[in-house]
């Protein structure tokens, strides 16, 4: 139950406030009105542009992963490595183990540059390599 | 400040503006006003607003500017935090907290910290949220009102008391509504003299 006020209230409001329901006054609750209303309207500009954000992001998170399982082998596998292909880089390393006969062949009649001593440990240079040889072009042999 | 006493009447309040739609009227108005209805507003700037304003005059101790910048204050933090509500006891109350925390900021500009808390300190609040200031605003207004003029009082008292609106005081003084008006104009300037001149003595 709503208690009734006090008339002096009322009266007190206009005493200061000449027209308290048209004049300035009122002006507070129009312009508090007016602040609702563009809260309300930036509230739901940003949640619309958060959705759009989220919703391209999404988007655009599910096109990258499309692309790369099409791209991988055109039928949306996952591309894997198999024990193929891990033996064939397994025969193909870095480095070649050759016999005594073979360096003593490649190093036939072409000048030899021995670096370091007998502590510290030597290195083998080949100073003139063959131009026909493709295969240990300037190898350096280390000991 | 304002966000922690709104979040204190959170359990009763409702957290959308629609849930308020079809109850009481007063959880029809808040639900309204936290839609921004004009409509509302002008309905709360009515109904609501004189209380505010005698409390926020009564706290500033007849400085009716400061009041008036406080109400505008209250009214935008009301429009910020309102939501809606059936309860009449509890949306007077926190109004009458969020009137208290807006004077306080308007006061907190004008004056240092250390003067805002004593003047705190010796202003208790009184029972059902009415403080000792209130109390003294109403009865220098009763005070003023004993000093003007008969006439003036008696259509002072028809006007605010009884209830009467222009037309009808005019047909009871036999003048037209515009010279009812005027003389009240000139009632109501006259009180506000006196109230201001007592309230001055007071202090």
């Amino acid at each position: 139950m709503t208690e009734k006020p006090d008339p002096r209230t009322r009266l007190i409001a206009d005493l200061f406030h000449e027209d308290w329901e048209k004049g300035m006054a009122s002006d507070f609750a129009r312009s508090a009105a007016l602040q609702v209303r563009r809260r309300r309207v930036r509230r739901r500009t940003f949640l619309a542009a958060a959705l759009t954000t989220g919703a391209a992001a999404a988007l655009a998170i599910l096109l990258v992963r499309s692309d790369v399982r099409m791209g991988a082998n055109g039928n949306g596998a996952v591309p894997m490595i198999g024990p193929a292909q891990v033996q064939t880089a397994a025969a193909h390393p870095g480095y070649e183990i050759i016999s005594d006969d073979e360096l003593i062949a490649d190093l036939r009649d072409r000048p030899l540059l021995i670096l370091g001593n007998k502590d510290t440990g030597r290195k083998f240079v080949v100073l003139q390599p063959r131009l026909a040889s493709t295969t240990r072009q300037g190898i350096e042999y280390s000991q | 400040m304002i966000r922690t006493v709104a979040a204190s009447f959170a359990p009763h309040l409702a957290s959308d503006p629609k849930d308020g739609a079809g109850q009481s009227p007063l959880g029809e108005l808040t639900a309204n006003l936290a839609a921004g209805s004009d409509a509302a507003w002008s309905q709360f700037h009515r109904d609501h607003g004189p209380g505010i304003f005698r409390q926020l005059l009564a706290a500033s101790r007849g400085d009716h500017h400061l009041a008036s910048e406080a109400l505008q204050q209250t009214y935008l933090r009301v429009a910020k935090n309102v939501k809606t509500c059936d309860s009449e006891a509890m949306f007077s109350g926190w109004l009458r907290i969020v009137a208290r925390s807006a004077l306080n900021d308007c006061l907190r500009r004008r004056w240092s910290w250390g003067k805002l808390l004593n003047r705190r300190a010796v202003e208790p609040e009184g029972p059902e949220g009415q403080t000792a200031d209130e109390v003294s605003l109403l009865s220098a207004l009763d005070s003023a009102l004993a000093q003007i003029a008969p006439e003036d009082r008696a259509l002072l008292k028809s006007k605010y008391f009884a209830g009467a609106d222009v037309n009808s005081i005019a047909e009871q003084l036999s003048i037209s509504p515009k010279a009812a008006e005027s003389r009240l104009t000139r009632a109501r300037s006259q009180l506000r003299r006196l109230l201001e001149a007592v309230l001055k003595s007071n202090d």
